[in-house]
């Protein structure tokens, strides 16, 4: 079938956009969110900078929260629930399969994103803040980080357990955005073996920090274009290649 | 033929040796135009794992599987399959319509062709009430139910399924009975189920593979696997204005008796050869004890 993928997609789509633990999820995010924001209104000075650099955190932490979530617990349950089964023997190939689930995931962390968004104006607004452009950049870049760790989510769940899986993205992301500081080690440390191993596993991780634009709200400065362009791209590269190197071991998937 | 499966191997990978374990030897069947094949064997036989494999769910050693003579995984074979898995769990924050234009859609059918399909299939299920709800309201006769509907919304010619009747209380199973009577009577679809329920496999197959510890071992008519093996005999006769009985062990001590009860100028009134169930059938197969039953 030609377009199968999108049919895949809108079907994760509304089976994940109605269920009930993701709203759980989400409302906890919230709580969460707004706990951040309240935090910044106890500073004596600064209360901006403060208010919408802990709100920004909480949402950051909250959205990979819900992406690690949502990517490992929708292969867990095809298989758990054998709808895969029902799915695969159907004209229908797993590449276009895995390509669905993606999108249609892809499709529930925008609309979880511009939720967020919606409520982090509604937050400024409540607490008098100015509403600038420049705080908005953080979302694109939780976004595309958020397409990586998709990914990674996929890759792992593809051969392991939830738990592994869970870790496994975990350890992306806290590496991902250690990656930076390494960089920065390896180009002090004279150790040879240090060196080796260090930009061994700076090439292995992308660098998520290239993506954490937090700071530009905070200084209320706009994200020069040519980093938005160039972590954009390597962002996407970045999610291609796990998100093929995951089509490429369901290709040989066993569903015992 | 339908459906031809030719010396189909197996194995898995122990988790922690390095030995692998073989789990269906040599599997040789076929499933022919327009009948309902059963797919008979014990818990662990390797029912599940050919149905995989014929699926493309499970890779396999070697072998050669053929649906509608056109290799098992080529789109247009898969066209024609309608699948429905043991206790399958479906998609719990779906309707039972929206399921169903799910799977018609992946078919390859359109809107206008599904609107209709859909509102036939859940009629044919007894599930026309609940074409609103959602499937995590729908009790496990129900979740079997819209299960045979999405395994057939595509008119497919060759139906699979695994177990449809496990797990199902007696109104369930017979309920699931006559739509899959109803499938293979309306659809024209050959039918290929496994099952251990041997009570289902007898009212409705008319032919059977058998397959033990993954090596088939019967594949034929129903009757010819009933009617395996030396059958008794009972010999009913007048015998000085007394109806008698006599039971013998086989054909040739049955003409023996005939001869001699004859001889004795008694009047033979009837000889019946002993009604066997595939129940029994099958028990005397797997060389287990069958307790003797006075008729």
């Amino acid at each position: 079938m030609k377009f199968a993928s999108l049919v895949v997609a809108k079907n994760t789509y509304i089976e994940m956009i109605r269920d009930r633990v993701l709203y759980f999820v989400v409302v906890f995010s919230l709580l969460f969110m707004a706990l951040c924001f309240a935090l910044g209104q106890l500073s004596y000075d600064e209360i901006f900078r403060l208010s919408v650099s802990l709100g920004l955190s909480g949402i950051h932490l909250c959205f990979i929260g819900l992406t690690i979530f949502l990517g490992c617990s929708v292969f867990f349950r095809e298989i758990e629930q054998k709808t895969i089964y029902t799915l695969l023997a159907r004209p229908i190939s797993r590449d276009q399969y895995l390509t669905g689930k993606y999108m249609g995931l892809v499709g529930i962390l925008v609309t979880l994103l511009f939720g967020f968004l919606l409520c982090f104006t509604l937050i400024e607004l409540l607490l008098g803040m100015p509403i600038l452009l420049t705080s908005y950049y953080a979302f694109i870049g939780f976004f595309f980080e958020s397409c990586i760790l998709l990914a990674i989510t996929f890759f792992f769940s593809t051969f392991a357990k939830p738990f592994l899986s869970i870790t496994g993205s975990l350890s992306f992301f806290l590496i991902g955005h250690w990656v930076g500081t390494l960089d920065y080690i390896i180009e002090k440390s004279e150790d040879l073996v240090f060196k080796f191993f260090a930009i061994g596993v700076s090439r292995v991780f992308p660098n998520l920090e290239a993506l954490n634009w937090r700071q530009f709200a905070i200084a209320k400065a706009h994200v020069p274009s040519y980093e938005v362009v160039f972590s954009v791209t390597v962002a996407t590269l970045w999610a291609l290649f796990f998100f093929l190197m995951a089509l490429l071991i369901f290709r040989r998937k066993d569903f015992e | 033929m339908i459906l031809e499966v030719k010396n189909l191997n197996k194995s898995f990978r122990h988790p922690w040796k390095l030995q692998k374990i073989q789990v269906l030897k040599d599997v040789n069947f076929h499933v022919d135009k327009k009948a309902i094949v059963g797919f008979l064997g014990s818990n662990g036989a390797g029912k599940t794992t050919s149905i995989k494999c014929l699926l493309g769910l499970l890779t396999f050693d070697s072998g050669d599987l053929k649906v509608f003579g056109k290799d098992h995984l080529d789109k247009e074979v898969k066209k024609n399959i309608g699948y429905l898995p043991e206790r399958p769990f479906f998609y719990n924050y779906l309707t039972a319509e929206e399921f169903l234009t799910f799977y018609g859609q992946l078919s390859g059918l359109d809107k206008s062709q599904l609107d209709k399909r859909i509102d036939e299939l859940l009629d044919v299920v007894g599930l026309s009430h609940a074409k609103k709800m959602y499937l995590k309201q729908f009790s496990k006769g129900m979740l079997q139910r819209v299960g045979m509907a999405q395994a057939l919304i595509h008119r497919p010619k060759l139906l699979i399924l695994d177990e449809p009747l496990s797990g199902l209380d007696p109104d369930g199973r017979r309920q699931l009975v006559k739509i899959i009577q109803n499938a293979y009577d309306n659809e024209e679809s050959s039918i290929f189920f496994s099952s251990h329920l041997l009570d289902d496999i007898d009212r409705l197959c008319q032919e059977l593979v058998v397959i033990k510890k993954g090596v088939v071992e019967f594949c034929g008519k129903k009757s010819e696997f009933v009617d395996r093996g030396d059958r008794k005999f009972q010999i009913s006769y007048n015998s000085q204005g007394h109806r008698q009985k006599l039971k013998v062990d086989n054909i040739t001590q049955l003409q023996k008796e005939i001869d001699t009860i004859r001889k004795q100028g008694f009047e033979i009134i009837g000889v019946e050869q002993e009604k066997v169930s595939l129940d029994r059938a099958f028990k005397e197969f797997h060389g287990q004890e069958v307790e003797e039953v006075e008729a």
